[in-house]
């Protein structure tokens, strides 16, 4: 942690508003990103400002032992399931909200390859493939594998961000790439 | 049938599945943040009482500790009053036979302790009968 992060951090503590923007505004498209995956976009902002404000009133304790990455993270992932949990309550599932617990549909992910360009379309095509191939696995594969190669989290970003231990994240992964492979192969025969 | 894709491949087309094209814009979202989060800071804060557990809380040791010690003397003055309840009658001597000629009793009372002491003296270690 920078010395200016850790100033930023010490102002936040005790109650700079500004301070506590400038820290987690850069954090703000992860945080989306893990929400959004958890939760799905419509609902990823609102996970987001609900994080951001439990963050803001348990910033005081944060004592450092995680990256503050982590930390918001966890929060993020805490408010997620908070969030899926009242819309359990609510009995409001609705068909196209991709919270449901068998995952994402297909016409939920965002669509890249309608903006693809023309001379790439074999890129597209295979992220066309990579996206199918993912609605067929596990929510946990799926999710694993989308925090570390669209997100780029850390092991420990995705642990925090999907509630379980580094090693099952490892494991998961190792697991997801092999089935997604598996589920390619198929796919291209 | 075609050629399975190289990994590295697979993990470029992940690129085209971030998420963060739909993430609000700063200002409406710092906007929101500060008109409500005054509100949130007088709340009492559940954050790490819902993460870590109400052990986490220090008040809680602080009452099982006084708990203990509060049933450790109970106990030891239940205890101490039983026994001395059992002991509290005098001890007194009402007959005595001793079976050899001697030639002298003596019977020493200390009530302090509430013991006594018997004391034959000159027996005869023979028995006369």
């Amino acid at each position: 942690m920078g010395k200016d992060s850790a100033k930023l951090i010490a102002d936040a503590q005790a109650g700079d508003m500004d301070a506590f923007a400038a820290l987690f505004e850069a954090l703000r498209p992860m945080a989306f990103a893990v929400a959004s995956r958890l939760i799905g976009p419509d609902d990823a902002d609102d996970v987001v400002m609900e994080a951001y404000l439990k963050a803001w009133q348990a910033l005081p304790r944060f004592s450092g032992r995680s990256s503050l990455k982590t930390w918001l993270y966890r929060i993020t992932h805490n408010c997620a399931l908070d969030m899926i949990r009242a819309r359990d309550r609510r009995k409001e599932r609705v068909a196209q909200e991709p919270a449901e617990e068998s995952g994402r549909t297909l016409e939920t992910l965002p669509d890249e390859t309608a903006r693809a360009p023309d001379e790439d379309t074999v890129r597209a095509e295979l992220a066309g493939e990579v996206r199918e191939a993912l609605v067929r696995l596990s929510r946990e594969h799926r999710l694993t594998l989308e925090f570390r190669f669209a997100d780029g989290l850390s092991y420990a970003e995705i642990a925090a961000a999907t509630g379980v231990s580094i090693g099952t994240v490892m494991s998961r992964l190792f697991n997801a790439k092999r089935k997604l492979r598996r589920v390619l192969e198929e796919m291209q025969k | 049938m075609r050629r399975a894709q190289p990994w590295r491949k697979v993990r470029a087309a992940f690129g085209t599945l971030a998420v963060r094209d739909r993430i609000r814009d700063a200002d409406a979202f710092w906007h929101e943040f500060r008109s409500r989060a005054p509100a949130r800071a007088a709340e009492p804060d559940t954050v790490r009482r819902t993460a870590a557990g109400p052990w986490s809380r220090p008040g809680i040791w602080r009452w099982a500790l006084a708990g203990a010690c509060g049933m450790l003397v109970a106990a030891w003055v239940t205890l101490r009053l039983f026994l001395m309840g059992a002991v509290s009658e005098p001890n007194t001597i009402k007959s005595l036979d001793v079976g050899v000629s001697h030639s002298a009793v003596l019977i020493l009372n200390d009530e302090p302790s509430q013991s006594t002491i018997l004391w034959v003296a000159g027996m005869e270690m023979r028995d006369q009968t």
